[in-house]
């Protein structure tokens, strides 16, 4: 079947409850939503992808006869990670060499989509820039953001304190910050992170215990319902933007 | 003591043992972290605001981290080390390997000291096919081929006159000519994918980029993939200069990777044209400065030592 206008595909879990919801408003706002389970990517599927100096071509159809092509108008990408694979030989090394080489192939396809996918994989991640909560409040002090302290160590772990957690969105440059903790100037610099470390959309989470709100992370696996409507309309607004 | 440059790794390891030698011949304070010492090994790290402190203790020495100017980490991965594959992962000293080297990885990321190199920036090495996206801005890259459907590659392979296969992600495989035999074998893409690309006819060149300098060996063998010529000369290596265009895509390729080391697999074709079939982060110089006499080891202490 080929997909119609204001089609988008969703790469995700069975479990994945936050892409439902997303598939659900959206529906409501008449894009037709296809899902596609990580389980489907490998199995019984045909994927080429085409690379040369100067062009890029790619095609991947599931069994079900979904095909993703370049005329999609986007993709919600949550492809956390590939279902569990097994070789005949039964060898462990050969089904997570078989994993890696997947995955691998994915990343370049997702990579190179010419339609929006919110959002890019990293070479090594699927879904999105990850990185360690030492890295993003390292990376939020750059930004000139607050952050709180961070210790680890070897005997005891990472000390995690009371923490009044506050989730904030950010679709492209527009910052959703329902419980207005943030100013202006703080929601600009939140979103020139999440643009410097490629996270078109992603969930950054705050720490509003001291009463100031202090940068925890970033996180590309963005709890939806969470950002409401204007979520919802952010992200319309990014699969239409040429 | 200050301005310390900190190698990590197993000590008698040739590309860390090269670089050590080096920093201690140019007089550079160093301290070698035997990666086999993790479960007797103790690591810290705060930050506060853009104040990043800590310390590495082994048995021997104990560092202040924001001492060290420069680190070299050839870590392998910690779960096959001897110490800690034949213990369960409820092991203490499993979990106290995997929280050092975790916290280890923290801090590599956001020290302010030369990292060769930082785990982010070894990224794009994990998908070949999406690491040629950023290689193809500055060389030309073979077609290629990413599937799983057997008549794919048939139709692949028959439109051009050789064709060679890899793997697709940062695993190692030998780069394979394909051949009749391998056809009879096309079904099985189904379960996994392969990549394939057109072969290209020319010599092979390692670059070894280090900072803004490079160390070029063209390589002689007759073998598709050299790091496995078994002939009985086996692959021959000589400095090679490259032109200056050639210099500095290198090192803009490089430093847009965000890598302080790399190693760059050239093929200049018999028709004029430079291709790269891949950047490599964690290269395995010593082999090509034995062969060549070219100083790498040398040029990487000094770039780690700051200057």
């Amino acid at each position: 079947m080929t997909m119609p206008l204001r089609t988008i595909c969703i790469l995700c879990s069975p479990q994945d409850k936050h892409a439902l919801w997303l598939a659900l408003q959206l529906r409501a706002r008449e894009w037709q939503v296809e899902f596609i389970l990580p389980e489907e990517l490998l199995v019984n599927s045909s994927l080429q992808l085409r690379i040369s100096t100067d062009n890029t071509e790619s095609i991947l159809q599931t069994a079900r006869g979904v095909t993703l092509t370049h005329k999609l108008n986007g993709v919600i990408n949550r492809l956390y990670a590939l279902p569990p694979l097994h070789c005949e030989s039964g060898s462990e090394v050969d089904a997570l060499y078989l994993e890696e080489e997947w995955r691998a192939a994915f990343v370049a396809w997702l990579a190179e989509l010419a339609c929006p996918v919110l959002n890019r994989p990293t070479g090594t991640s699927l879904h999105g820039t990850i990185c360690g909560d030492a890295y993003w409040r390292y990376l939020a002090v750059q930004m000139g953001l607050t952050t709180r302290p961070w210790f680890a160590s070897s005997g005891l772990g990472v000390t995690e304190s009371n923490e009044q957690r506050i989730q904030i969105f950010v679709a492209g440059k527009q910052v959703i910050d329902a419980q207005n903790i943030l100013s202006l100037e703080a929601r600009n610099r939140v979103a020139m992170l999440a643009a410097i470390s490629q996270l078109q959309l992603c969930c950054v989470e705050f720490d509003c215990s001291t009463g100031e709100p202090c940068l925890l992370r970033l996180d590309p696996l963005v709890p939806f319902a969470a950002g409401g409507d204007a979520l919802v309309t952010a992200i319309e607004t990014m699969l239409t933007s040429p | 003591m200050n301005n310390i440059v900190l190698l990590l790794g197993v000590p008698n390891e040739p590309p860390l043992a090269l670089v050590a030698s080096a920093l201690h011949k140019n007089g550079v304070r160093t301290l070698i972290w035997d990666q086999q010492k993790v479960t007797i090994s103790n690591c810290k790290i705060q930050i506060e605001n853009s104040n990043i402190t800590g310390i590495l203790s082994c048995p021997e020495w104990t560092v202040s981290l924001e001492d060290v100017v420069g680190v070299y980490t050839r870590l392998a991965s910690w779960a096959t080390l001897p110490e800690i594959k034949e213990l369960p992962p409820t092991d203490p000293r499993f979990t106290h390997a995997s929280t050092l080297h975790l916290i280890l990885d923290e801090w590599l990321e956001v020290t302010p000291a030369r990292v060769i190199n930082r785990t982010s920036a070894n990224d794009s090495n994990n998908s070949k096919p999406y690491q040629a996206l950023m290689i193809r801005r500055y060389f030309y890259v073979p077609e290629t081929l990413v599937t799983n459907q057997p008549d794919a590659a048939l139709d692949f392979c028959s439109r051009h006159p050789r064709t060679i296969y890899k793997s697709i992600s940062g695993e190692r495989s030998i780069v394979t000519e394909f051949d009749t035999q391998d056809m009879e074998r096309l079904n099985l893409l189904q379960n996994s994918p392969i990549q394939l690309q057109e072969w290209i006819s020319g010599f092979d060149v390692r670059v070894h980029v280090v900072g803004d300098r490079t160390f070029a060996t063209r390589v002689e063998s007759a073998a598709i993939d050299y790091r496995y010529d078994y002939s009985i000369n086996g692959a021959g290596f000589t400095a090679y200069e490259l032109p200056a265009d050639v210099e500095d895509a290198c090192i803009q390729l490089t430093a847009e990777m965000k890598l302080g080391l790399a190693g760059l697999d050239l093929r200049f074709a018999n028709d004029g044209r430079i291709f790269c079939f891949e950047v490599n982060p964690s290269p395995a110089y010593s082999v090509f400065e034995s062969s060549t006499g070219q100083p790498i080891a040398e040029a990487i202490a000094l770039y780690l030592a700051g200057s």
